[in-house]
């Protein structure tokens, strides 16, 4: 049980991305990359979830919705944001309706640029988001003790 | 006495792969009514056009969704060409639709992946999904991206294929065309498949027409309308093409008309790689756009028929951009399908009618 | 092809349409100088007509052709949304929730590279004027 790297679980959220994103992280599941030979699930319960991976720029609708799937997952816990929009805003940071990256309403571990964002990049991005969650534990242990 | 109470559906829902809400009004286990909710992804992009000139914004364009990016930047770059007057080489028309049909194999079979998991079958959405990262192996290879291809401008394309990479890509249809065979027989053939779908949420014909239905939604409950037989650019020069219609309207129906889908656009790649003509693939495109000149088209999308609407401002910018896509005509039919039925089944009929949130909001 | 008619023959000639069988096909918004114009798109065998209608303002209201066509009240909902068009009587309404924007009618703002080009239009077109 002492390691969480072994396989995390992983919850998706698109929030105002155009799909393209979302479908290259389901890829990243299925035959072809296959994440799930390193033991990643995609789970739906944000409390079974370590890894938060989300796509897409915030906007004024759905900014209360990934505040509170961050909030309900347990602690240590990591965000990657993929995708440019994710990251920045994108091509859309101009426009009305977009309030910018996720970073702008919740803390963000890995950013993984791309339009859309690769399976590859994605694999790594959980791999990085894997030693991150390891460097939190140990800090959640030690302050503790 | 049953008891009604109202469960919310969504945002954030496994089986959603995009966010929607619904409000669903519930007798026990049976839907009375649904009340949806979407707006979690509008971005407004329809303002870029301010900034933006009529060459980059095919950029923005393409981005509305992903998995009919092609599509919205050839019906975007056909609009721009009828405001200019301008008429594109045959050849490019040819790869167009090429790569259009292609599009729409790579989503249908996307679609039916995501079905096979909403009704539970995960085997069967691996084995889909595997068969399509071969489409988007020829996506890479001829346009350099496996989901934003950034190939088709105003005026025409950016790059070509040669004659390799076009008997390639026959010779990949052929591949698939076998193992796609086998797919559609499980999926069409199955007992518990057939049980979970013969029946379910049906919509007649006259209910279509009054709803205004479009797209594999509408053929299955036997509207023919389908924009390709209208014959746009390259789709002129089939030999016959005929729109795949089933008169029953029910889950099962809309599966089977995506499936044979799939047949008749590798039949339409196949006969236009034999046709190609040599030629150029643009023609540049620089010229200001006529003030107040408004112009609208319509192409058939994986989802249906999608329109285009542009006025241009007497600059290289254009005053205004408006696409409809078949999402937003079908929310009417699907609130509608959502009505009597089982609370488990919701997720596989919103799946059915292909819903494209990103693009319906944009 | 486009044709245009007035705000008051609007639901009479979404009727005529309605009963010899045309197809709904949108309803869009466009910013113009003295108010929104409202475009709304038919189709019958292969032909795709568009019935104008110029430069609504806040204060008219329009009637709501969801009586007919189910399926304008997506299209309805959102021009109030965005373009701040008053339609009554829409089958589904959402009173402005639809999408719920920081700024209210987003799409009438005229943004200031817009207001740059047209000052400089003016000014290349009486140059030309004057010769």
């Amino acid at each position: 049980m002492e390691y969480i790297k072994k396989s995390p679980w992983v919850i998706h959220y698109d929030g105002s991305s155009c799909n393209g994103c979302d479908i290259e992280v389901l890829a990243a599941l299925t035959p072809g990359f296959d994440a799930e030979r390193f033991g990643v699930i995609n789970t739906g319960n944000p409390k079974h979830a370590d890894i938060f991976l989300v796509t897409g720029s915030v906007n004024e609708q759905n900014a209360p919705v990934i505040k509170q799937i961050y909030d309900q997952m347990l602690e240590p816990k990591v965000v990657a944001a993929c995708g440019i929009c994710a990251c920045s805003g994108g091509i859309f940071s101009e426009c009305y309706n977009v309030n910018g990256g996720v970073d702008s309403i919740i803390p963000v571990d890995v950013y993984v640029p791309g339009c859309a964002v690769r399976p590859e990049s994605i694999i790594d991005a959980v791999v990085k988001a894997t030693e991150v969650l390891e460097k939190k534990q140990k800090e959640l242990k030690c302050s503790k003790q | 006495m049953a008891k009604s109470s109202v469960i919310p559906f969504g945002p954030q829902h496994p089986v959603l792969p995009e966010p929607l809400h619904l409000d669903l009004v519930v007798e026990d286990e049976k839907v009375i009514k649904a009340i949806p909710q979407i707006g979690f992804v509008h971005r407004g992009l329809e303002k870029l056009v301010d900034i933006k000139d009529y060459n980059q914004f095919v950029y923005v364009v393409e981005r509305v969704c992903g998995i009919c990016a092609f599509g919205h930047s050839m019906g975007y770059s056909e609009t721009i060409e009828k405001l200019l007057d301008v008429e594109v080489p045959k050849r490019a028309e040819y790869l167009r639709v090429i790569w259009h049909e292609l599009s729409r194999i790579h989503s249908h079979i996307l679609w039916l992946g995501l079905v096979a998991d909403a009704f539970g079958y995960e085997s069967l959405f691996m084995h889909c999904w595997r068969l399509r990262e071969r489409i988007l192996d020829i996506f890479e290879r001829t346009c350099g991206g496996r989901v934003i291809f950034s190939v088709c401008v105003p005026g025409g394309i950016t790059r070509d294929m040669d004659k390799n990479t076009l008997s390639d890509i026959d010779a990949v249809l052929d591949g698939i065309k076998g193992e796609y065979t086998q797919l559609c027989k499980t999926f069409l053939n199955d007992t518990s498949v057939k049980s979970r779908t013969i029946g379910v949420a049906t919509i007649t014909k006259s209910q279509a027409e009054a709803m205004s239905m479009v797209g594999p939604f509408g053929r299955a409950s036997g509207l023919d309308y389908d924009v390709r037989s209208l014959k746009f650019g390259a789709y002129a020069d089939l030999t016959d093409f005929a729109p795949v219609i089933d008169d029953q309207g029910d889950c099962y129906a809309r599966m089977k008309v995506r499936c044979a889908e799939v047949f008749q656009s590798i039949d339409i790649i196949k006969e236009l790689i034999s046709k190609i003509p040599d030629g150029d693939i643009n023609v540049p495109v620089k010229s200001n756009t006529k003030r107040d000149k408004e112009v609208s088209h319509v192409i058939e999308q994986p989802r249906g028929e999608c329109y285009y609407y542009t006025r241009g401002s007497g600059t290289k910018f254009l005053s205004r951009f408006r696409l409809r896509t078949p999402t937003s005509q079908n929310l009417a039919g699907m609130i509608t399908s959502l009505e009597g039925c089982d609370l488990a089944d919701v997720n596989m009929i919103i799946l059915t009618i292909d819903p494209c949130i990103s693009c319906t909001e944009r | 092809m486009f044709k245009t008619i007035t705000l008051s023959k609007l639901h009479d000639e979404v009727d005529k349409r309605h009963e010899s069988g045309w197809r709904f096909v949108q309803l869009l918004g466009v910013n113009g100088k003295r108010g929104v114009d409202l475009v709304y798109s038919f189709m019958k065998d292969g032909k795709l007509e568009n019935l104008k209608v110029k430069s609504v303002t806040s204060k008219q209201t329009v009637p709501s052709i969801t009586d007919k066509y189910l399926a304008a009240f997506v299209f309805e909902n959102e021009t109030h949304d965005l373009f701040g068009v008053n339609i009554k009587d829409i089958a589904i309404d959402f009173k402005g929730k639809f999408y719920n924007v920081a700024q209210d009618e987003p799409m009438t703002i005229i943004s200031p590279e817009v207001k740059a080009r047209e000052e400089r239009l003016k000014k290349v077109k009486e140059a030309k004027k004057n010769g």
